[in-house]
């Protein structure tokens, strides 16, 4: 037998705004798990082992949700600050080999990738990828 | 033809039956769904920049004293449209083990030698507005610079008063950012 198992990630918008109501549909078929609920979507919920299936708790998700977007705005940084340090690591090329080849290799087959690149980075003229 | 405002909205929100669903997405476009859909999204904004153009969740492109910017439905500013809005967001980068495992627990974790994943807030309201996934060092993807002008001329065949020249315009913010280093005595 032959199972092959890929990691795809697609999805639309922020996990924090989808209804409590579809998460609560989606653990009661077993497609959601709790953590996933609780940790990405920031639902909280219960199961009530008398009427087997799942609550929410509406008051808590808000406050979750509220905790959620505080932290983002703790833990994000400004592009500029984070643009100025990766520029530094770009310069030294501080990346994993594959990654050195990939940019020269790309830069060979293509003028404008390679341009691209240098004009997000703001590199000087003459310096080859 | 043409839809009541109510159907429209409820088809935005998710909550049309499907049957009803179905029925529209069956019979030739409705020539006024454009003009319905901003009438819609500019009620529910709380600033009253008209909207150009809606650009996904919660960003739109808006008409600010003459200028085209990017807001949010917040009312956080990005800036001309010109400039990839994500240079004026919050960024939070998932370039380790750990802190891709929040995300990817387990053997979805891809490698973070090879792989990082970008978030990208609005400062005005934390909200997740993109996600990228690149190699490290790839330069911030720029998704869509639409051509406003020509939807407006060609398609809904009004064209705005003042049109703007479409070109790129996110590598002057980087090319000012280099000057800054420059100044700073790099």
């Amino acid at each position: 037998m032959l199972s092959s198992n890929s990691a795809a990630a697609g999805g639309l918008g922020d996990p924090i705004e989808r209804g409590p109501a579809r998460l609560k549909a989606d653990l009661d078929e077993g497609l959601a798990t709790e953590w996933m609920t609780r940790n990405v979507y920031c639902v909280e919920v219960s199961f009530d082992e008398r009427a087997k299936e799942w609550k929410v708790d509406e008051a808590a998700t808000e406050n979750l949700r509220q905790a959620k977007r505080k932290e983002r705005l703790a833990r994000g940084m400004p592009v500029k600050d984070w643009w100025q340090k990766s520029r530094q690591r770009f310069m030294k090329r501080e990346f994993d080999g594959q990654i050195v080849e990939m940019y020269q290799s790309s830069a060979r087959l293509s003028q404008a990738f390679a341009q691209e690149v240098k004009d997000f980075w703001a590199l000087p003229d003459d310096f080859t990828l | 033809m043409s839809y009541s405002k109510d159907d429209l909205r409820d088809l935005f929100d998710g909550n049309l039956p499907w049957e009803k669903v179905k029925e529209i997405m069956s019979k030739p476009k409705d020539g006024d769904r454009f003009d319905r859909y901003v009438e819609i999204l500019q009620e529910r904004v709380p600033w009253p920049e008209r909207i150009l153009l809606p650009m996904g969740e919660h960003l739109y492109v808006v008409e600010k004293s003459g200028d085209r910017i990017v807001k949010c439905d917040c009312g956080h500013e990005f800036g001309d449209w010109r400039q990839n809005w994500k240079l004026s967001a919050l960024i939070f980068v998932r370039d380790d083990t750990e802190k891709l495992e929040e995300i990817y627990p387990g053997f979805r974790c891809p490698d973070p030698n090879l792989c990082e994943v970008r978030e990208f807030y609005c400062p005005g309201c934390g909200s997740l507005l993109k996600v990228e996934s690149v190699p490290a060092g790839y330069p911030i993807i720029f998704d869509a610079l639409p051509d406003i002008d020509a939807f407006y001329r060609e398609w809904l065949g009004r064209p705005l008063p003042e049109e703007k020249e479409l070109k790129d315009m996110t590598y002057e913010v980087t090319r000012e950012w280099g000057r800054d280093l420059q100044q700073a005595g790099e």
